[in-house]
């Protein structure tokens, strides 16, 4: 008999740290044949959030050898995760239990993100740019575009550069806050690599015990590269969200941190253990 | 001798006008190095960036930073980089990726219409001389110790730490009063 095992997906799939509590949700679920993810509760979902999904569905496929069914997804909620690919894209770990009605099918006419984009090398970030430029001018001016390129090449090219998996992948959302007049830009990236210890650690044996210290001596400039040259792109990409009213979130293993710019950093350890590398940043320019 | 960096970017398969990531800068590289090293002794390589070009900075440290490098280190004799047409942007990030390894380097980041500046680490001082001489397009230790006020010692140690960067280029005579050295500022128009 298959024994199926249903994880109540949160609504917390807007907010990057209480995302932990969904992570703490795929810790606790028992062993099972086919997992499924109730979305009932779930009313909005940020890049980030799906990032969370593919990485949880990624895990729990992983040990079921089935994809995971996803159920009782609110119409519009459906509407977006079918927009962005999620069930084209990570159909190997996530698929659909609804059907969803011709009326809130996508348009494709939106300018308003970058779908759900596989990552495997370096012509895949410069595609991703390319299209990125397309979409996001419609919204960015100039200086504010070169910004969301910079990130995108430094945060895009760590994935196919360091993790050693093949299956990383980003997705870019934007969103007006019209009570601020601003555009907000947010990019998520995500793999289940190697992460940053394993990373450095390949070239570097004395950083420190957990995973933080890696996460630290990342944002500090330290690269897995044997070359000598390197270390430039997480540094970099804090330096434009301090100038972009922005953070930069960056996860692996069971530590994160979320910086503002250089010494406005909050650090965070002991979370749920979760392979690989997650990274949130969020840009604000002028509407 | 002048190099359009859109021909580059297209056989390196760069979408238009973006000079993006640390592998596609390694690619760069040894074209870059190879166009250096064809450029007549005595006279700048001046690389010539489209409009609204973005240049990122890892891209820039694997390709312009690094045979910035090499020429602080005397690799490519009496040679220099010029940068044409940089964006603000990509100026931002060639800084960043200088600035952030304590690099002590600097280019010279041009116009066709003649404008320049220096872009990178350059202490006053020398950024002050290097002005006087860009004014002036030759000068001597003596001529700027005069203009200074500054004793012969250090005028000469100034503008040898910029010939160093290859920021100017030097040529030499041989007077009464022994050897001299004239530098000059690079030339990248045509008057």
């Amino acid at each position: 008999m298959s024994l199926e095992s249903t994880i109540l997906v949160p609504n917390v799939l807007t907010e990057i740290t209480a995302l932990e509590t969904f992570y703490a949700c795929i810790e606790q679920a028992p062993s099972a044949d086919q997992y499924v993810f109730d979305m009932s509760t779930v009313g909005f979902v940020k890049p980030y959030g799906v990032i969370a999904l593919i990485s949880a569905a990624r895990h729990l496929s992983g040990l079921s050898g089935q994809p995971v069914r996803v159920k009782n997804l609110a119409k519009d909620v459906h509407a977006y995760l079918d927009r962005i690919n999620l069930f084209d894209v990570g159909g190997a770990w996530l698929q659909s239990a609804d059907t969803l009605d011709e009326k809130w099918s996508r348009n494709p006419q939106t300018v308003n993100l970058l779908e759900l984009t596989p990552i495997t090398g370096p012509d895949d970030v410069t595609s991703i740019a390319l299209q990125a430029r397309r979409i996001f001018s419609h919204w960015l001016a100039i200086k504010d575009l070169n910004s969301l390129l910079n990130v995108l090449s430094e945060v895009c090219a760590n994935v196919y550069q360091h993790s050693g998996d093949s299956q990383g992948c980003v997705l870019i959302q934007k969103y007006e806050a019209d009570m601020r007049g601003q555009v907000i830009v947010q990019v998520a990236v995500g793999d289940r690599g190697c992460g940053i210890r394993g990373s450095l650690a390949s070239r570097h044996c004395n950083i420190g015990e957990d995973p933080l210290d890696y996460l630290k001596a990342a944002m500090q400039g330290l690269s897995a590269r044997g070359t000598g040259r390197g270390g430039l792109g997480l540094r970099r990409v804090e330096q434009i969200i301090a100038s972009n009213r922005g953070y930069l979130w960056l996860r692996s293993e069971t530590a994160a941190l979320m910086t503002w710019g250089p010494k406005k950093v909050q650090t965070h350890e002991r979370l749920i253990p979760m392979p690989g590398t997650q990274v949130a940043v969020e840009l604000c320019a002028p509407l | 001798m002048r190099y359009n960096m859109e021909k580059l970017g297209s056989a390196l398969g760069l979408p238009d006008r973006l000079f993006l990531l640390r592998d596609k800068g390694e690619e760069a590289y040894p074209h870059l190095r190879a166009f250096l090293g064809e450029t007549p002794e005595g006279q700048p390589l001046v690389l010539v960036f489209s409009a609204n070009q973005l240049v990122d900075a890892s891209f820039a440290d694997e390709s312009i930073v690094r045979l910035g490098r090499e020429l602080v280190d005397g690799e490519f004799g009496q040679r220099c980089l010029l940068l044409e047409g940089l964006t603000e942007d990509s100026v931002h990030n060639i800084e960043a990726a200088i600035h952030l390894q304590n690099l002590k380097l600097a280019f010279l980041a041009v116009e066709s219409s003649g404008d320049w500046r220096t872009i990178g680490h350059l202490e006053p001082s020398l950024q002050q001389a290097l002005e006087i001489l860009a004014r002036r397009d030759r000068l001597t230790t003596v001529e700027l110790a005069e203009l200074l006020d500054l004793a012969v010692n250090t005028a000469s140690n100034r503008l040898k730490r910029l010939y160093d960067q290859r920021l100017v280029r030097r040529e030499h005579e041989i007077s009464e009063t022994g050897l001299q050295y004239i530098y000059y500022f690079w030339r990248w128009t045509e008057d």
